[in-house]
């Protein structure tokens, strides 16, 4: 457990738009599993923008990844 | 239960006990052949050739309980289990209870990572592309500091059966929830165990990894089940019905999991998603391969109507990638080309992996062409099952399916083929099942001619009796061939005592900053002090198919080794993959002593050398 969260510790220091880009994207796609999965429903407008915001999150992190790849590579 | 038993007549009686009978038969005659089983004599074909029949006895007299049990009016859970539980240990300890010490070179080097670990707290950087997937390895430390040991070496030997044990409650309930009949979910479990040859189950993080990998195929497909399909109840579909279904697994209904409901509360589904969770990011931090693995069943299954949640997908792809982008940058910084160089390369990928293995000398290459053959027969009885078989949805064809899309991906260092298998085996050897017990109801019927039906087929034409007795000779044919051709490197893969004595010597007297070298892989070696005194290996500083005695002469030479260690098992590696002459290793040792070298230490299967005398 100390390897890992030393290991998390890193990758926030030495890449921390990425690091916290993923850390978004995973707690809003677990909230929304969470919602769809209890069998509450969300107004529609609500949905949508937990789902645009997933996908910009989404997108937004393969792009810090490739130019990261890009970079340091 | 009890009413029934009494008042079953002797006969009826002895046969219910038969299967069990022939277990304990087959346990004893097991116990019998590893103590009578002479490791010393072992020749190139490996484990298979220090047993005595009294090993085949007991394979025999395993797999026919289980077939009686299996085909008898009643199967029992518990039976079953403890028939299964026997099989695994004849095809998975036999080796461990025969061979001296363990075996495989990279089992003993894993436990040098964990010995690393419990050291300093922390892996160590650039020095091995496993290290960058350190999890398991912590893992390893965390446990063998909880079991109050300075090391884990004493888990090395008894590993592979320990895992395989662990495999099974997961393989259970691939086979129950993966829509096979009854008794084909147990055949299924049984050939997945007689057909693993694939040696993946030694000490190391894929084994760890392949567990997860059943847990979560396992966890979501008890999960989930597909929602009925809109067909004509009574009309065979015809071929345009066929390819608008298939069209559907593409719909934004099927990708959003609607087509998919869960079969637990609420709570409970949500429980075990937050538990899925957790897997996958342990897995993400494990292993190289294993997370794209998973990756591709949890699409196949979402495509196939057994996973209702596509977050899941995506929480895996995002943990995967994420531990590549920022905890693996010690891995690809400098070689990107390594991870992404073999995308989209199918073909070559394919030609690599099976041509680049067929090697060595005949005794060799017939072991390779025996495990080649026995995984196109699996497939082949595997594609008969398909077309054989009524389901509620596809989701098994597709995860049998999806694995060879991991070889779009990476041809990983010539293992993709290998892994491919693996990864594909829970799933093809319930559909091979499928071929000769197939289900009778479900929606989605099997491939023929209209109006045939499975049942009228089996019965007529095949014959239940014909096709249960095919069943049982093709388990006891995989069982067998499947030991033979697993075992059939451990003539190199194995170790002596004496090579243990000889590794111990060289850790004992060698100084910090000393190199330690090899001629060859396959030593139980590198288990300690990796970083102060990594031990390499001359063979493997080419290509391993261009490595040749005069290079490893000239590398051993000019890199001024302090130690070399010499042993049967790299004799026979030479002999066996390397392509070397026979008897290579005298005039090896003996132009290594016309070189400097002395021989400090000596033991019937090891020796060591030290450039000049021993201080």
């Amino acid at each position: 457990m100390t390897t890992m969260l030393g290991l998390s510790f890193k990758a926030l220091a030495v890449a921390p738009e990425t690091f916290a880009t993923l850390v978004a994207c995973v707690f809003l796609l677990v909230v929304r599993a969470a919602i769809a999965t209890s069998g509450r429903t969300l107004i529609r407008s609500t949905a949508r923008l937990l789902d645009a915001a997933i996908a910009f999150l989404t997108i937004l992190f393969l792009i810090l990844v490739v130019i990261r790849f890009s970079v340091l590579a | 239960m009890m009413s029934a038993s009494r008042g079953a007549s002797p006969t009826q009686r002895v046969l219910s006990i038969l299967p069990m009978m022939m277990g304990f038969g087959g346990a004893v005659f097991w116990l019998i052949a590893v103590h009578q089983a002479n490791y010393a004599a072992m020749n190139p074909f490996g484990l298979v050739s220090v047993m005595t029949w009294t090993f085949y006895a007991a394979i025999v007299m395993a797999v026919t309980g289980f077939f009686l049990e299996l085909m008898g009016t009643n199967p029992r859970t518990g039976r079953l289990v403890a028939l299964i539980v026997l099989m695994i240990m004849i095809m998975f300890g036999t080796a461990p209870a025969v061979e001296p010490v363990a075996s495989l070179y990279d089992s003993w080097l894993h436990a040098g990572f964990i010995q690393y670990v419990i050291d300093h707290g922390r892996p160590l950087s650039h020095f091995d592309a496993r290290f960058s997937w350190p999890g398991a390895f912590s893992l390893g430390a965390v446990v063998s500091a909880f079991v109050g040991r300075s090391n884990a070496l004493g888990f090395l030997r008894w590993f592979p059966p320990f895992i395989e044990l662990m495999y099974l409650a997961p393989a259970i309930v691939i086979a129950r929830s993966s829509g096979v009949d009854r008794r084909a979910g147990w055949l299924g479990v049984a050939l997945f165990f007689s057909c693993n040859w694939i040696y993946q189950d030694y000490f190391s993080p894929q084994a760890l990894n392949y567990l997860f990998y059943l847990v979560i195929v396992a966890a979501v497909l008890a999960t989930w089940r597909p929602r009925p399909l809109e067909l004509d109840g009574t009309a065979r579909p015809t071929l345009r019905h066929r390819l608008a279904l298939t069209r559907r697994s593409l719909s934004t209904q099927r990708l959003g999991g609607h087509d998919a409901e869960s079969t637990w509360s609420s709570s409970l589904t949500l429980a075990i998603l937050a538990l899925l969770c957790l897997i996958l990011l342990a897995s993400a931090m494990s292993h190289q391969l294993t997370p794209y693995a998973t990756i591709l069943a949890l699409v196949a299954m979402l495509l196939g109507r057994r996973l209702g949640r596509p977050e899941l997908v995506i929480v895996a792809g995002l943990f995967a990638v994420g531990w590549l982008s920022l905890g693996a940058s010690d891995f690809w910084l400098g070689h990107l080309n390594a991870i992404f160089g073999s995308i989209g390369r199918f073909g070559g990928t394919i030609t690599a992996n099976v041509t680049g293995r067929i090697t060595g000398n005949a005794d060799h290459r017939l072991i390779v062409n025996a495990r080649i053959l026995e995984v196109v027969v699996l497939y082949l009885l595997a594609v008969i099952g398909a077309v054989r078989r009524r389901a509620e949805s596809r989701s098994l064809e597709m995860l049998a399916a999806s694995a060879f899309l991991l070889l779009a991906l990476q041809d990983y260092g010539g293992e993709g083929l290998l892994r491919v298998v693996l990864f594909g085996l829970p799933f093809v050897t319930l559909l091979a099942a499928s071929a000769f017990l197939p289900n009778r109801s479900g929606a989605t019927r099997p491939v023929g001619r209209s109006g045939t039906s499975v049942r009228s087929w089996s019965v007529h034409h095949l014959g239940r009796r014909v096709s249960r007795a095919l069943a049982a000779m093709v388990l006891l044919l995989f069982f067998t061939v499947t030991f033979a051709v697993r075992g059939g490197n451990d003539a190199f893969e194995s170790f002596t005592t004496g090579e243990l004595a000889a590794s111990e010597f060289v850790y004992g007297h060698a100084k910090v900053g000393e190199t330690i070298w090899m001629a060859t892989p396959f030593m139980p070696t590198n288990f300690r002090n990796i970083d102060s005194m990594p031990v390499k290996i001359a063979a493997y500083q080419t290509a391993k198919s261009a490595s040749t005695v005069d290079f490893d002469l000239f590398t051993l030479l000019s890199a001024h080794a302090h130690w070399i260690v010499l042993s049967a098992s790299q004799a026979a590696w030479g002999v066996q993959v390397g392509g070397y002459a026979k008897d290579w290793m005298a005039p090896f040792q003996a132009t290594l002593l016309a070189s400097g070298y002395r021989v400090v230490a000596r033991w019937s299967t090891a020796t060591v050398l030290h450039l000049g005398p021993m201080k």
